[in-house]
């Protein structure tokens, strides 16, 4: 924008000026640079002084084509498309991945092999919300909590590189059951991090939840009402903060989860506090939904025993003729479930994930859809942030927890 | 939809099935005309719509007390090259009051609309309105109505519509290096092409349709053509006027 030539105000202009400056708004760029936007989001802000008059995001700086290129890969390959779309929880991508495919091939994993995707998506879930609450509140200026959620989100990753071997794009949750058994220190792990982690969860409490700065930038700010929420499609943390209480693992509960006992924190007004205060009790509850699972944990095979969809071991491919060409065959070619389509919802750390994916008979998905929670919540950001300070924004986004690989896809 | 026999995971099976019947009954009742198939497959009730009363049919679930279908999971779109009508519009609507879950399809295009159009249903969920203009974007297809059906994954000025079936996997044409864009090889390749961006005008309304055929796809043409001077950082600058 062109700036004005600095001159003297005349005399007569004075009493327009009121007016000239009611009018006068300024469109701003915030991002897809940007600290605090959580990857490349961009927002196109109008602006009356420091109140935000209007707000477009604009996202697809992220759009990598996973839904086209999930095409042309067999099912099997698909699935490592999945950890990269919310790259803070690949886990419940792989799981909600899975499930969807299990629902089309008709298939049911053993009994072990959901007790361990339980744990790591509940262990995930809590990866996701330290993440989560150390990144917002930098954006918010608490500085130090970011290194003690770190500091925890590690012991988790150590159990996912445990099992998987990987840090991140774990892979590990594919359908028919699980990549490998779990290691033989699986349950010391997270027994170890089970014990450690309620005093922790204690001192992100006391850093911040009755913080008074922390209360004053968060508590009746960019309030979403309960029923924009719903028609916006919003999902997870960001609609029960609003006070509706849908959570997928109770009202269609998936993989195991009618077994376990858990609650679901509401908030009641729909502001970033109680967003934040629902991602913080969520961890609470995810640690009692994973002592459950680690205390029920039968033994047993973690995949299913058809060799039609998932591999033989390895010491059977190097004695068995039959496991060879099992092998062959599913590396090459993979597996057909048969012509159909399911939409498979579960609840990621970001809220309702959806897998709408359509069978034509083939070995390739015909059409994988993600419905993206970040992408639907996303939507709703000009309605909290309209009307509120141009500081609130990063609190504002803080407290929808996008991840805008999931966004663009 | 073939091989039932096989259906297992009985807790993977939506739970919810007499709303779904009760869903069907209501769509028959109130649209006689307008209800095509319905469809269960997997334990999902799908019902298949005419297109043009779509939105009357998103209003009347929504708007119903006994099924309340206020929350709008998701729509998107399947493209079926070989079919006729092309596209398949899914939509999957959930209660947050009975917890029942439906999917709606409806099925547009043919050859004489390759880009169809169809209701909106952003004035029933507000929600919809990113879902659509995923669809615009992707698909092509068009919602009478939405209040801004603009590109949202792609660039503003991109040609063609990725996700269907006939748009290349690789893209259309990528010489190296390139920034991303598109370029099409049907029209000769300009001398300062390595100094094109995205947003060079000369890019933008070309003649598509042609180019999206997956025969434009050769792999081997592109290494050479653009090389030269093209890409040389220093070479003498022709377009500064751009």
């Amino acid at each position: 924008m062109q700036l004005d030539e600095p001159r003297t105000l005349q005399v007569d202009e004075s009493e327009q000026l009121d007016e000239k400056i009611r009018r006068d708004t300024m469109t701003i760029n915030m991002g897809p640079q940007h600290p605090s936007t959580h990857g490349l989001l961009r927002l196109v802000l109008t602006m009356d002084g420091e109140t935000i008059l209007k707000a477009q995001p604009e996202i697809g700086y992220l759009h990598t084509g996973i839904e086209k290129t999930a095409e042309a890969k067999s099912y099997f390959k698909a699935l490592v498309l999945t950890d990269r779309m919310d790259y803070l929880s690949p886990l419940c991508n792989n799981l909600g991945y899975s499930l969807a495919v299990e629902k089309l091939l008709g298939i049911d994993v053993p009994e072990k092999a959901r007790f361990v995707r339980v744990v790591l998506a509940e262990l995930q879930r809590i990866a996701n919300h330290l993440v989560w609450l150390g990144s917002s509140a930098i954006d918010l200026g608490a500085q130090s909590v970011f290194l003690y959620c770190l500091r925890e989100r590690e012991q988790i990753l150590d159990i996912f590189e445990a099992c998987s071997g990987v840090r991140m794009m774990t892979s590990y949750i594919m359908p028919g059951g699980l990549q490998a058994d779990i290691p033989p220190n699986f349950e010391k792990l997270v027994r170890g991090f089970l014990k450690i982690f309620p005093s922790r969860l204690r001192e992100y409490h006391d850093l911040l939840t009755n913080n008074r700065l922390w209360i004053d930038r968060t508590r009746g700010v960019c309030v979403l009402p309960a029923d924009k929420a719903i028609a916006l499609g919003c999902s997870g943390p960001t609609l029960r903060g609003s006070g509706v209480a849908y959570d997928v693992r109770k009202v269609f509960p998936y993989g195991g989860y009618e077994r376990f006992a858990f609650e679901v924190p509401v908030g009641t007004n729909g502001d970033v506090y109680d967003r934040y205060l629902i991602r913080m009790l969520e961890m609470r509850e995810s640690l009692k939904i994973t002592q459950q699972a680690m205390d029920g944990m039968p033994e047993g095979r973690w995949q299913v025993d058809d060799p039609k969809i998932v591999a033989p071991q390895k010491y059977e491919v190097s004695s068995n003729m039959e496991a060879l060409i099992h092998h062959f065959k599913l590396y090459t070619e993979g597996y057909r479930p048969p012509a159909g389509e399911v939409y498979v919802r579960t609840e990621s750390p970001k809220g309702e994930l959806g897998f709408y994916i359509v069978s034509d008979g083939t070995a390739k998905p015909y059409r994988m859809h993600v419905r993206a929670p970040s992408f639907a919540n996303l939507q709703a950001l000009p309605s909290m942030i309209e009307g509120y300070l141009i500081s609130d924004v990063v609190a504002a986004i803080g407290s929808i927890d996008p991840v805008l690989g999931e966004v663009d896809r | 939809m073939a091989d039932e026999q096989r259906m297992g995971a009985p807790e993977l099976a939506t739970p919810m099935n007499p709303l779904a019947e009760a869903t069907v009954a209501l769509v028959r009742d109130r649209f006689p005309d307008g209800v095509l198939e319905a469809i269960e497959h997997r334990g999902e009730m799908t019902i298949v719509v005419r297109p043009e009363i779509i939105a009357e049919v998103c209003r009347t679930l929504r708007d119903d007390d006994s099924l309340a279908y206020n929350f709008l999971a998701d729509i998107t779109a399947v493209d079926w090259p070989e079919r006729d009508p092309r596209y398949d519009v899914v939509y999957h609507l959930l209660s947050l009051a009975t917890y029942a879950v439906v999917r709606l399809k409806v099925r547009v295009g043919d050859e004489d609309t390759p880009d169809p159009e169809i209701p909106t249903v952003t004035t029933v969920w507000p929600g919809a309105n990113w879902f659509e203009r995923e669809i615009y974007d992707l698909f092509g297809i068009r919602f009478a109505g939405h209040p801004d059906l603009t590109r949202i994954m792609m660039p503003e000025d991109w040609v063609g519509h990725p996700l269907r079936k006939d748009y290349p996997l690789t893209g259309i044409h990528l010489p190296e290096p390139h920034w991303g864009g598109q370029v099409l090889l049907d029209q000769p390749l300009p001398a300062d092409m390595g100094r094109q961006t995205l947003r060079t005008p000369d890019r933008t309304g070309m003649p598509a349709a042609d180019n999206l055929k997956a025969d434009n796809l050769k792999e081997d043409q592109d290494q050479d053509q653009p090389s030269g001077n093209a890409n040389a950082p220093d070479a003498p600058a022709q377009n500064d006027a751009r």
